[in-house]
């Protein structure tokens, strides 16, 4: 996946849109017949992972720093 | 880890016999949501309190958020089946309503979940911004060029929806992340709300809040949840008078949602 292909060098509220973008995207091709809505909940719970784990390890940094 | 405090308000209006709206604030899970009842359908009351109770009783607050949306997928679908088989029983064409539902974790991170044209906004930092965006006839029209957005605004056939829960053998609501990286206010309505009060009226009021009491004394750690929830009281009590000063057709739900991180502060 796209999204998922680049996990460094880019702002967390950045990835969010992308995140949000790649959302719609799914949803689209799901409305017009392009994948199934088993296809479209597998890609967007691999998203949702995807930018949970990334806000996970940033809380982490954060919580570290203020040690 | 992120705090949040809600507000809820439904009204009848002043128009309409029934409401048929239903709302859901439940702080301690995590999840939010408005549900307007299809209008000129049978049962558009049962459709909306069905979705509510469903998701009232989902157990959310130790879920991560990939979980969350799972179960929340998963309820949507089945309230989905349940509400074509009530209207099957019933002899009813359909028996349908809206959704727009806001879940938050601790970590910051939330879901924002629609069908129909009951909507999220959020206010930050960076103004007012509707997330949602309307499954109608009206948003199609628009999405094609065939009309202008301020044409929508008073287009005949404005309340005409292409999604709703119950409305369809397959659901297809969508689904768009949020996160809470500096303080927010999370707006979920229905259209009885945002036909009737201006966006630039409801975006000064919660603006005041969020300024006033949340990221002014976040910052001089002098905030006071005591202080935010009184004024997210008042400020839903002065958004449901506006409505009523209105003609007020149509019932009217909405829910605020305050949030701040504490490790932001």
């Amino acid at each position: 996946m796209r999204l998922l292909s680049k996990p460094w060098g880019v702002s967390l509220s950045e990835r969010l849109n992308q995140a949000n973008q790649r959302l719609r995207q799914l949803s689209l091709a799901r409305n017009a017949g392009l994948m199934t809505s088993e296809e479209y909940l597998s890609e967007k719970l691999a998203i949702i992972a995807f930018m949970e784990d990334l806000i996970n390890t940033k809380n982490k940094a954060g919580q570290s720093k203020k040690r | 880890m992120v705090k949040w405090i809600s507000a809820a308000v439904t009204h009848r209006g002043k128009v309409r016999l029934v409401n048929e709206d239903s709302i859901l604030a439940k702080d301690s899970e995590g999840i939010w949501a408005v549900a307007d009842g299809m209008g000129g359908h049978a049962a558009g009351d049962y459709a909306s309190q069905c979705i509510v109770q469903r998701l009232s009783n989902l157990e959310l607050s130790n879920t991560d958020n990939e979980k969350t949306a799972e179960l929340i997928d998963e309820q949507l679908n089945q309230i989905n089946e349940l509400l074509i088989d009530y209207a099957r029983d019933q002899k009813f064409y359909t028996v349908g309503s809206t959704l727009a539902a806001l879940s938050l974790n601790k970590s910051g991170m939330g879901l924002v979940h629609w069908a129909g044209d009951s909507r999220v906004y959020e206010l930050s930092s960076q103004g007012l911004i509707q997330l949602t965006k309307d499954h109608s006839l009206v948003q199609e029209l628009v999405d094609m060029g065939e009309i202008s957005e301020e044409q929508a605004l008073n287009y005949p056939s404005k309340n005409v929806i292409t999604r709703a829960v119950g409305a369809g053998e397959r659901l297809c609501s969508d689904c768009l992340l949020v996160y809470i990286d500096e303080p927010k206010v999370y707006l979920i309505c229905s259209d009885g709300l945002t036909n009737e009060v201006e966006l630039s009226e409801i975006q000064k009021l919660l603006t005041k809040l969020l300024v006033e009491q949340i990221s002014g004394p976040l910052k001089s750690a002098t905030l006071d949840e005591q202080t935010v929830r009184q004024t997210l009281d008042q400020n839903a009590q002065h958004l449901l008078d506006q409505v009523l000063r209105t003609p007020a057709n149509d019932n009217v739900s909405f829910v605020l949602v305050a949030c701040w991180s504490e490790i932001a502060a």
